[in-house]
């Protein structure tokens, strides 16, 4: 019975709210009734539907009630006081600047003589008017997917290798995590000396096998398949280690069931493994876009903040910052909306692909 | 006896496989140090994949000739401060979410993923002017607090799917033992909290320590530097000296490198449970 609540708890708590209502059967009665369904029937205090005997088993006795209370409450008070820290601060550094960036928006201004004007939507009006700002789109779209799509099937390809029982793995998978870990200015500086014209590596690679020298950061085409590889090249590790985990959870007996009625490896894999990684993939994809819609760095620093990559974040900080605040503000509300519709399509994807299963 | 020498060929098969891909994803890194330790005219004229002479004049120009313990030392008092109290507030807040089911707790999961995708961009606009007129530019104060709300929410999904995963009963036992709940906490789940704190605080500490655009926001004065600026100001200013600029590429490689394969782990043990349980 106690691990029946521990389970649905650890269910229940799911960034994102996968809102598991309540743990159903015999708890339910125990809960004071304000508790937003999930609980793990210490809270009562009340003594409302307190059924001797039946549940947790190892509750401290019937005994005195006055003591129940005041373990509740200074649970309550623990709970609340743990998550203070953190929620200052994001509020300090999150939810006020949200508000003052939409109030920025409004409004015509530089960063040193901020807020000069009230201007209604016209910022929002010349942003969508200036194509700089939809070639900045169009980068962020292209810039992470691509990134999302090459990382995963990288970090797929060698998790399913690595969960092998195969030797060297521990020194391997460390050494694939390697380009996560590495301050992203040595990452992009390298990538950068080895894509340049006909000195770089990449190029006298190219050249002998008799490929002509791509000159990667003029021709916009191939700063963005640069940018991409790189981006990719960034974020497989995590992938890797993600995935990994989630294989190594996984049942054998399902695999070895699978083995014995003769299906192939590829069948396997498609039919009873893939499906089962659904739910975490889905949510590594939401999480990878996300963070490659908000990545600066990789594009500024591996093209040196050409024109032919930057996406909506170094178009958002350039303008706010150098130009126009007001504009600039704007596009970061926008890209915070389009990041928020996205996660929420996204999210509603993966719940039904854990519902699936 | 046949099939089991198969497979174990087939094991070592795939290993090397893997271990001549893996050193292919690190050539990056591999040819930054390699060609570190040549003249930058050698590596201006001569191929890049064979080194001829060898010199540590690179490293000698770059460690007495520049900045760059200066940049190091800001780097590094960031990246513990932020390390520190992210740790301190994504353990709280992860045990807290995983023990007790508060409506404050509730919401604060349910919104952790809209933190998730806030555009760092959008801080950084309002933060620039409340600092400045704070005169709080080119201290540690911006980065740090920027970089520990860029590593909260992740940092307390692996924290709760990390103590999800040690069981409540060790707690309940230690409860009817008649310790409160916060002794209960201190006493059994701190000492198993080890990889959980690994996953966090190295995961914190790349994130303050790699950082660039925050910093070169709010940390412009030189003496205020810290080490990825500095290296793009090798590439502005000495954009000619690639030997200096790839020995200073591989010294700002180390300190991550050397902090993740000590607590590799943890870490990885820490993101496993995390990522199995949440």
């Amino acid at each position: 019975m106690a691990e029946q609540v521990t389970s649905a708890d650890r269910q229940a708590g799911r960034p994102g709210g996968r809102q598991a209502g309540a743990p159903g059967g015999p708890q339910t009665g125990r809960q004071s009734g304000s508790q937003v369904g999930r609980g793990s029937g210490r809270r009562s205090g009340s003594g409302v539907g307190r059924r001797p005997g039946s549940g947790f088993g190892r509750r401290p006795g019937s005994g005195s009630r006055s003591a129940g209370d005041m373990q509740t409450r200074r649970d309550r008070w623990l709970s609340i006081n743990l998550a203070l820290p953190s929620i200052l601060l994001l509020g300090v550094a999150q939810l006020y600047p949200l508000f003052q960036g939409i109030l920025y928006s409004f409004q015509k201004g530089k960063t040193t003589r901020p807020s000069q004007a009230w201007v209604g939507f016209d910022k929002y009006a010349q942003l969508f008017a200036d194509p700089d700002f939809w070639k900045a789109v169009r980068f962020s779209i292209v810039f992470a997917i691509g990134g999302v799509v090459l990382s995963y099937l990288l970090g797929l390809v060698l998790a399913l290798l690595l969960v092998r029982d195969i030797p060297m793995r521990g020194f391997l998978r460390v050494g694939f995590i390697v380009p996560w870990v590495i301050p992203p200015i040595v990452g992009m500086t390298a990538w950068r000396w080895m894509l340049q014209d006909e000195r770089g590596a990449v190029n006298q690679v190219l050249n002998w096998f008799g490929v002509d020298t791509i000159f990667f950061f003029n021709d916009p085409k191939w700063t963005a398949v640069a940018a991409i590889v790189v981006k990719a090249w960034r974020s497989f590790p995590f992938m890797l280690v993600s995935l990994m985990a989630t294989l190594q959870a996984l049942d054998p007996v399902l695999d070895e069931a699978a083995a014995i009625d003769g299906a192939g490896r590829w069948k396997g894999f498609w039919h009873i493994t893939f499906p089962q990684i659904l739910p975490m993939s889905s949510i590594l994809w939401v999480l990878m876009t996300i963070w490659s819609v908000n990545d600066y760095e990789t594009p500024y620093l591996l093209t040196n903040n050409s024109a032919n990559a930057r996406n909506l974040m170094i178009f958002s900080f350039d303008e706010a910052i150098y130009r126009d605040l007001g504009k600039g503000s704007a596009s970061a509300v926008v890209t915070l909306i389009v990041l928020g519709i996205l996660a929420f399509f996204m999210l509603r994807l993966q719940k039904k692909a854990s519902d699936l299963q | 006896m046949k099939r089991r020498t198969g497979k174990r060929l087939n094991g070592w098969g795939i290993a090397v496989l893997l271990l001549f891909a893996m050193l292919l994803v690190n050539i990056p890194l591999i040819l930054t140090a390699i060609n570190s330790f040549r003249p930058t005219s050698d590596i201006l004229h001569g191929s890049t994949l064979f080194p001829e002479n060898v010199s540590f004049d690179n490293y000698r120009v770059v460690t007495e000739a520049t900045d760059y313990w200066l940049w190091f030392r800001n780097s590094i008092v960031i990246a513990l401060i932020t390390t520190a109290i992210t740790l301190v507030a994504a353990s709280f807040a992860g045990y807290s979410m995983s023990r007790y089911h508060t409506k404050v707790n509730s919401v604060y999961s349910a919104t952790l993923m809209v933190f998730q995708l806030f555009p760092i961009v959008l801080s950084v606009i309002a933060l620039f002017i409340l600092f400045r007129k704070l005169g709080l530019m080119n201290t540690p104060v911006p980065a740090v607090v920027l970089y520990v709300v860029m590593s909260l929410p992740f940092c307390t999904w692996i924290s709760k799917g990390f103590f999800d995963s040690i069981p409540r009963e060790l707690e309940e036992a230690a409860r009817i033992d008649g310790a409160s709940s916060f002794q209960a906490m201190v006493r059994i789940v701190v000492p198993l909290a080890g990889p959980g704190a690994a996953a966090v605080a190295i995961f914190a500490f790349l994130q303050s320590y790699n950082e660039y655009m925050v910093a070169s926001a709010f940390l412009q004065k030189p003496s205020a530097r810290t080490i990825p600026i500095g290296l793009r100001e090798f590439i502005q200013q000495y954009h000619t000296d690639w030997g200096q600029m790839l020995a200073a590429s591989t010294l700002a490689a180390l300190p991550p490198l050397i902090m993740f394969l000590l607590v590799q782990k943890w870490m990885i043990r820490g993101m496993a449970a995390g990522a199995v349980k949440g």
